[in-house]
């Protein structure tokens, strides 16, 4: 009996190793994550990559950020559609005094 | 009796927002509510013949609300021992042939008479999803763990959002375990973190599903169907119960295994 259940056990092991191939559903998340965003702030994508260059020039007069981190996320909070962008910021000792008047 | 209104709605065709709302409808009946379900889908019903009702229909919702009939006149008595009725389409009219304020004052006045009253919403954005979601005091969205389903589920929760149905819940329907298991569907977790709203179900992929569509005897009267026990948990939550959500694991058991190994494969899967 315990051959038998062995037997039937190592067959159920087998599918397990599928799990390290890569995941289908991690590029599918990827996708729609970005798509949210358009669909979200209703913006053509290349209209969306313009407004992220655009967002990273005029911060980066100012301090010394990160060429490769910016992050956008669009959260709904009631009826209010939020934008978030999360930018590093590298270098503070560089910072220039922003431009008065 | 102040029932509310509840309209099962999902963006995209396709995902079993009618199988949904003949199965909740007909659980919530099961556990002792006077319920009716509207069919808002004009020129294309099918909540009929997912009940099972098709051969009894003599008025529909448009000649309720064009003054044709009276509004019990059209409701068509499930066939079983409980309180459930169906308003069905019209086939041969258009969505335009209602307005969104029609359809709420018909709601306001079933309202009265039940518990709960159950709206099948047409696929898409257009007028039938408006008259569908005027009505509605409650949403719930259905989708599939798939990147179209999901895109389009994320549309119509901010039309919700914006028209003032706020907190809308979600069905995760079709779910595929095995998929799941090998990272090749989206589970739970993965659906929660784009959408961003409350999980009220998740009902597994089931052939019994469609054996219950093929008879017209909704999958919640099967109690060895997992779909059915699925739908059975999601109407006990929007009867406030507090049930917690169940992983849907696949069947790996030593009986199921054995029956694979001599053909007998039926593959079913547990819980939700």
């Amino acid at each position: 009996m315990r051959e038998l259940l062995r037997w039937l056990f190592n067959i159920s092991g087998k599918e397990l190793d599928n799990a390290t191939a890569a995941m289908s559903k991690d590029t599918a998340k990827q996708r729609l994550k970005l798509v949210l965003i358009q669909d979200r702030l209703e913006l053509a994508p290349e209209k969306l990559e313009d407004m992220k260059k655009e967002i990273w020039e005029v911060v980066s007069k100012y301090m010394v950020v990160d060429d490769d981190f910016m992050e956008f996320e669009v959260r709904r909070v009631e009826d209010l559609t939020v934008l978030v962008s999360n930018i590093e910021v590298k270098d503070l000792s560089e910072l220039t005094p922003a431009p008065t008047g | 009796m102040t029932g509310k209104t509840i309209v099962i709605t999902s963006g995209k065709g396709g995902v079993g927002k009618t199988t949904a709302t003949a199965n909740i409808g007909t659980a919530l009946a099961m556990r002792g509510n006077r319920v009716v379900v509207v069919d808002t889908d004009i020129g294309l019903r099918n909540l009929d013949v997912i009940m099972g009702l098709e051969n009894r229909i003599v008025y529909d919702v448009v000649n309720v609300i064009e003054g044709v009939c009276k509004l019990n006149q059209a409701m068509i008595s499930d066939k079983h021992d409980y309180e459930l009725f169906l308003i069905p389409a019209a086939q041969t009219r258009d969505k335009n042939a209602i307005e969104p304020e029609q359809l709420r004052e018909l709601c306001a006045e079933l309202e009265k008479d039940f518990d709960y009253v159950l709206i099948d919403c047409p696929a898409g954005i257009e007028q039938g999803f408006k008259n569908a979601t005027a009505a509605a005091q409650e949403a719930i969205i259905v989708t599939t763990p798939e990147v179209s389903a999901i895109r389009d589920a994320d549309r119509i929760i901010g039309l919700l959002e914006s028209s003032g149905l706020h907190n809308p819940k979600l069905i995760i329907n079709r779910i595929a375990p095995e998929m799941v298991k090998r990272g090749d569907m989206m589970d739970q977790k993965d659906v929660e973190s784009l959408l961003a709203v409350e999980v009220i179900g998740l009902v597994p992929a089931d052939e019994q599903t469609v054996v219950a569509a093929n008879r017209g005897i909704p999958v919640v009267h099967n109690s060895k169907s997992s779909a059915g026990g699925a739908f059975m948990r999601i109407a006990a939550r929007v009867d406030g119960e507090d049930i917690p959500l169940m992983a849907i694991e696949p069947k790996n058991g030593l009986l199921s295994r054995f029956k694979g190994m001599v053909g007998m494969s039926g593959r079913t899967y547990s819980h939700a």
